[in-house]
């Protein structure tokens, strides 16, 4: 049995696990005079206040699937029925509502009631993403009960995905990146958190297509193609950010290099021999390969070969 | 690019008209200006911005909105806003809708890149496609050294680009179930680059020169996509097309150097011209379709596929442009015809088979069928020598790739402070005209997360990558691109023991451990580390090992609600080794030499670190400020430093020397204060100082006839340190 056939029976056998998946609900008494009964304790000025979401998007009427519009349930269209949040229980505390919105909190419930509005614009590629993976509930990043939601919009947004990814946080400060310390760029721009088609959630299908969509120039097709190119920009670029220019994953000439070891100057030594008080390598000083070869992405020019027209 | 502005502009005035009605809407806004100082001038400082000249600058922001008020019943909305409005980056933007019903963003947004202020060049017509050496050039030899007249002849030549980025995405939902969707974006790239030009025939007589190159280049897009949704299924399909046009489709230039022997007749200055072709258009269409179902419980199934092409037609250049070289063969074909079809599937299987359990499996399948005519193509060397012969032609190589990648990850809840997680993906990629037919990577995760402590969280994952290739055939590239019976089965052009780092047997690791500790309520510490490594067992000479490291600190402290100081460290390490061997075609022994071995070692290293102070209503934390307003006080820090040593080593019949080391260095620091005068208005007062130093031993010192075979621009690694001052006023309503 070869590995393609294997995976597909493997892939199979999980839907037939999967299609386990019990759906569970549950029966609860709403409380009427929402959201003024509950506004009576969580208003603006109380330490739990929650009256900002009154200002909000959330709470347009006119918008039959509001959790406040007419025949919705105010707050309990998210927090679910809340009868027995309105007594003390037998510890003599106040039991929370049904669901609770928080990093304290099973991201599970609060995600279900979310996407039960929001699938239709947000929630095709939730599921499976990474953040959905890593257990992240939309209240990691998303404010509703304020009336502008800080994770809406384009700008200020790469500073609330670098909370988190630390490592991308240090690589925008780099010597050769995108566009993003100061705001030019956003994560966004090509990343689609609540999950993408592409890998590591892009909005594109495929890396590639993700890249040209400001690069487009070097789709192509050429007539003289470099190989990698076509297949995966990161061959030879590291998109968050390089020592080198055009961020790429390496210095030339040495990149290239790793590819190219042909006779004559492809395949020569370079080093500190090459500098202008020596040899004056055009190999090693300037733009190096690139002086001659300089359409790397690809050449339409029928002598160009050598990607030098 | 204008017809664009003047549509945005009555939109923004027009939309929101449309959509507010003032008896029940919430309107707010605010509006900013003020002036900026720059103390100095420096091109590297203000790249992205604009801030690259010593002076004043205008500054403007807005933002205007209106919804409608809760409980009139109305949904609609709209909310407009300009930023950095006087400066080089700018954005404008616009959306209005009405909510559940229509939604309309509209965004502008210009974004510049400027490379250096410090290339000189003796070309005449920068950012053209035509260049021209001045009058009274003089050209001894075929070297930089015989251009005597270069000196009075070099000036400067800035390397920059601007980017207008203009989109208008509108969705409809007409009703419960139907989404209407349409997306477009018109993206236009201006500016002036380096790009190296080659005079002469290239492997070993070549001449170049960098060239102030011209960018002009305009992309549409446009997706227009219609989608069912319910509760239990969805699908979806649309059209996607990209159109790039590239105003210049070729750039040409005088020879500057003086003929050389091998050369044709009449190539050389004052005779010899160049020519070569830029981007061509090009287009991409997608048919695009996706479809889920959500099974009973929490189990989904989503499907993603596309029917892509690919086409560019632009009309061929002839082999060369002088006249006086002998052209007796005619180009295949007028025109590539090249046509690329991109099909992919994407299946996507999730569920929570049980509570504890969380189920994603995939198949990925991407078939790029590239369907481009071959041809012989018998060149004219660097537009200075004869055609070559039929049988010293080369034949395109039109790239086709398969790949099918299937993989599941797993994450069980074993307890309530402990989350295990596991995955394994299976790739297989297949190719045509490369060296390697067939490639199969096997991967395996595993990963834990534990939250046993209630302020200590710790994660650790591990990843291991196996790829293995099918036989290695070195000399397959050189097979295909020459035409039959012009080269030997066992030729060669790269040596026969290179391996390409993308191509061949790796064996990849990578552990990432990461800790949050909650040490006390208003204080929380991180550290994470990450340890990459692929080794390439069957590389003699190529990339042999690759290496990172990556340490990250954080910490975050809150005193106060209105006080927050973060801080983070990073250092990240990569490490490279590669090998190789030099040798000349004219003596075949080299390439069995091992006395002709060399050896790289190239190291990169990063050290971050950034610190962040926001503290609101500062005055009320000190007696002597209790009378004064509102204040708000912002700090920044941020220091990084690049260091990339690269030591070649080499066997005895070769001689090798130090490099440099290659240094950047960044630190930045910014203040910003904002005193409210009243609830509405505050007055805004930062300052940013920005240090700036790079070392580049290929820039740096090396003048632009530094090189015999090439004209470089002469330019240095940026440094600079720059204070940017600004006073702005800010009236919220």
């Amino acid at each position: 049995m070869n590995g393609k056939r294997a995976l597909v029976i493997g892939f199979l056998w999980c839907c037939l696990l999967v299609m386990a998946g019990l759906s569970h609900g549950s029966e609860a008494e709403y409380v009427a005079n929402d959201p003024d009964t509950c506004l009576m304790c969580h208003r603006d000025d109380s330490p739990l206040s929650s009256g900002h979401i009154m200002h909000g998007a959330h709470a347009l009427t006119g918008n039959s699937r509001s959790p406040f519009a007419p025949g919705q349930q105010g707050c309990q269209s998210c927090h679910g029925p809340a009868s027995a949040h309105m007594s003390i229980n037998a510890e003599g505390v106040r039991p929370p509502p049904p669901v609770m919105f928080g990093s304290d909190y099973d991201p599970e419930p609060q995600n279900t009631v979310c996407l039960s509005c929001h699938t239709a614009d947000k929630g095709h590629h939730w599921s499976g993403s990474a953040h959905e993976f890593a257990q992240l509930s939309c209240s990691s990043c998303h404010t509703v009960h304020q009336t502008e939601d800080s994770a809406l919009g384009f700008h200020g947004k790469t500073g609330l995905c670098l909370d988190c990814h630390t490592r991308e946080r240090a690589e925008i400060l780099h010597p050769s990146t995108h566009p993003l310390r100061d705001g030019q760029m956003s994560c966004i721009d090509c990343h689609a958190p609540h999950g993408g088609p592409g890998p590591a959630d892009l909005i594109a299908h495929t890396l590639n297509d993700q890249c040209y969509l400001c690069h487009a120039e070097k789709r192509g097709p050429f007539l003289w193609e470099h190989a990698p190119v076509a297949e995966d920009c990161t061959q030879c670029h590291k998109p968050h950010g390089s020592n080198h220019r055009d961020l790429l994953q390496a210095r030339t000439p040495w990149l290239c290099q790793q590819c190219h070891l042909a006779p004559f100057h492809p395949s020569t030594a370079l080093s500190g021999s090459g500098l202008p008080q020596e040899s004056a390598s055009a190999n090693l000083l300037g733009r190096d390969c690139t002086n001659c070869h300089t359409q790397v992405h690809g050449s339409n020019h029928p002598s160009g070969a050598g990607l030098t027209r | 690019m204008k017809h664009s502005l003047v549509a945005l502009a009555v939109l923004m005035v027009t939309a929101p008209l449309a959509v507010a009605d003032t008896n029940s809407s919430a309107t707010s806004g605010e509006l900013e200006v003020g002036l900026g100082y720059l103390d100095s001038s420096a091109y590297r400082y203000g790249q992205y911005t604009g801030l690259i000249d010593e002076g004043v600058y205008g500054l403007l922001d807005f933002s205007l909105a209106a919804r409608a008020a809760p409980g009139f019943g109305d949904t609609g909305y709209w909310h407009l806003w300009g930023q950095d409005l006087g400066l080089g980056y700018r954005a404008l933007g616009l959306e209005a809708g009405q909510q559940g019903t229509q939604r309309l963003r509209l965004d502008y947004r210009k974004t510049p890149r400027y490379f250096t202020d410090t290339a000189q060049t003796p070309m005449l017509g920068a950012g053209s496609n035509r260049l021209n050496l001045p009058a009274g050039w003089q050209s001894n030899d075929a070297t930089t050294a015989g251009m005597s007249s270069l000196d009075e002849h070099l000036s400067q030549v800035n390397l920059w680009q601007e980017r207008h980025t203009l989109t208008l995405d509108y969705r409809r939902f007409l009703n419960d179930n139907w989404t209407l969707t349409a997306d477009f974006r018109r993206d236009n790239l201006q500016g002036v680059r380096a790009l190296g030009g080659v005079s002469g025939a290239t492997g070993g007589n070549s001449r170049a020169l960098l060239l102030p190159a011209p960018i002009d280049y305009t992309t549409h897009a446009a997706e227009l996509a219609l989608a069912y949704h319910s509760a239990r299924y969805y699908w979806g399909f649309g059209y996607y097309g990209s159109f790039f046009s590239n105003e210049h489709q070729a750039l040409s230039w005088p020879t500057p150097f003086a003929a050389h022997p091998q050369w044709a007749v009449g190539t050389g200055y004052p005779e010899g011209e160049n020519r070569m072709a830029l981007e061509p258009d090009n287009q991409a269409h997608q048919l695009r379709l996706h479809a889920g179902y959500h099974f009973a419980g929490t189990t989904r199934l989503h499907m993603d596929a596309n029917l892509g092409r690919q086409r560019q037609n632009a009309d061929f250049l002839p082999y060369t442009i002088n006249s006086a070289l002998e052209v007796s063969e005619p180009l295949p074909r007028d025109s590539l015809q090249a046509r690329v079809d991109d099909n992919r599937v994407n299946l996507r299987l999730t569920s929570r088979p049980a509570r504890a359990f969380n189920l994603v499996a995939r198949i990925n399948y991407r078939d790029r069928d590239n369907r481009t005519p071959v041809d012989v193509y018998q060149r004219v060397r660097g537009d200075a020598v004869a055609q070559q012969s039929y049988l010293d032609g080369r034949i395109n190589r039109p790239y086709s790739l398969r790949e099918t990648k299937a993989s599941t990850d797993l994450g069980w809840r074993f307890s309530r402070y402990l989350r295990l997680e596991a995955g394994y993906v299976y790739n297989d990629t297949r190719r045509d005209y490369s060296e390697v037919t067939q490639t199969r990577e096997h991967s395996i995760k595993l990963g834990a997360r534990s939250t046993r402590f209630d302020s200590l969280a710790l994660s650790g994952h591990y990843q291991y990558q196996q790829r293995r290739a099918d036989e290695y055939v070195g000399n397959r590239p050189l097979m295909t691109t020459h035409v039959p019976g012009s080269v030997g089965a066992e030729d060669f052009e790269n040596h026969p023991l290179l391996r390409k780092y993308y191509l061949t047997d790796r064996d990849r690791h990578q552990w990432h451990l990461r800790g949050d500790w909650f040490a006390w309520q208003n204080v929380n510490l991180g550290a994470a580390i990450a340890w990459h490594r692929d080794h390439y067992p069957d590389t003699v000479f190529g990339l042999t090992d690759s290496r990172m490291t990556s340490y990250t600190l954080d910490a975050g402290y809150t005193p106060v609600e209105n006080l927050r100081l973060t801080a983070f460290v990073n250092r990240d390490s990569y490490h490279n080794e590669q090998a190789g061997r030099s040798f000349r075609g004219s003596v075949p022994a080299d390439a069995f030499d091992p006395e002709r071995n060399w050896y790289v070692d190239a190291k990169d290293r990063f050290d971050t670190l950034g610190v962040s102070l926001d503290w609101e209503q500062l005055q009320q934390q000190f007696d002597a400020l209790q009378n004064l307003g509102r204040l708000d006080v912002r700090l920044e820090l941020s220091h990084s430093r690049a260091t990339g040593t690269i030591v070649t080593e080499t066997a005895s019949a070769l001689t090798s020397a130090s490099l440099p080391e290659l240094s950047t260095r960044l630190e930045r620091v910014s203040l910003e204060a904002r005193y409210h005068l009243s609830v509405r208005s505050s007055l805004r007062l930062a300052l940013e100082h920005e240090r700036f130093s790079s070392h580049d031993y290929a820039l740096d010192g090396v003048a632009p006839d530094a090189v015999a075979s090439v004209l470089l621009l002469g330019q240095t690694s940026p440094r600079y340190s720059a204070i940017w001052s600004t006073l702005a006023w800010r009236y919220r309503f």
